[in-house]
């Protein structure tokens, strides 16, 4: 079994309740894709499509068919304020 | 010359331009462009009253100074950038880039680029207080930062 520490920001943070948490991991092969989903149940007010939510795997964006090792800090980012014009 | 030619910084206390122009000024480098975002009283109609800066802080340092370092590669500069965090008041700094080189093109080029760079990757999140209520900002569709990989 692995187990992976999942990181809340921002709004997610503000919705889970929650700063940071173990996942337990069973399958051997889960996906980071995978993963979020399965947060996205675990914590149903995180208001995102799981599809389209982007995270960091020990700090650096990774695709969603990227599998999780024990031990890997996953932190859920949700949007910067990219592509706005408040400068 | 700074033995390094960038240096990156994300603080809570209220950031000081001067600072930054110094570490990007040389003799060699006759150019210097500082970039201040400040904060705006206003989103559209909207009377904004503060705003509330948070990051993850270890990969957002990873992340400016990774654009710092492509910026170095791509053009002769010296360049500083500070974010600030945590409650920022309106009129004051939560963005400084200042940029020297030896010819102004670059460091307006450098300067300009770094700000669109920021806003593609770097894990800092920005809360709007406004009379009434308060929101983070965030383009859900605009943000593809696997698409802004550096290099």
């Amino acid at each position: 079994m692995k187990e992976v520490t999942v990181l809340y920001f921002a709004s997610y943070r503000e919705q889970a309740g929650v700063m940071a948490e173990k996942i337990n991991i069973t399958s051997d092969n889960t996906n980071l894709g995978e993963l979020i989903k399965h947060i996205c149940t675990i914590h149903p007010k995180i208001v995102a499509e799981p599809d389209k939510i982007v995270a960091a795997i020990n700090e650096e964006y990774q695709e969603h068919n990227h599998v999780l090792k024990n031990g890997d800090t996953v932190a859920l980012i949700p949007p910067v304020s990219g592509g706005s014009h408040d400068y | 010359m700074p033995s390094k030619k960038y240096r990156v910084r994300i603080t809570e206390d209220k950031l000081n331009p001067s600072d930054a122009t110094h570490f990007a000024s040389s003799e060699r480098h006759g150019a210097a462009v500082v970039f201040h975002g400040v904060t705006r009283d206003h989103t559209n109609s909207r009377k904004v009253i503060l705003l509330e800066y948070e990051a993850y802080v270890p990969m957002a340092k990873k992340k400016l100074e990774e654009i710092a370092k492509e910026m170095c590669s791509n053009w002769d500069i010296l360049v500083a950038i500070d974010h600030r965090l945590g409650k920022v008041d309106i009129g004051e700094e939560s963005l400084v880039v200042a940029v020297g080189s030896p010819h102004r093109q670059s460091a307006f080029e450098a300067a300009s680029y770094s700000v669109d760079r920021i806003k593609q990757t770097v894990p800092i999140w920005k809360k709007e207080h406004f009379e009434g209520g308060e929101v983070w900002i965030g383009d859900a569709d605009g943000f593809r930062p696997l698409e802004h990989k550096s290099g």
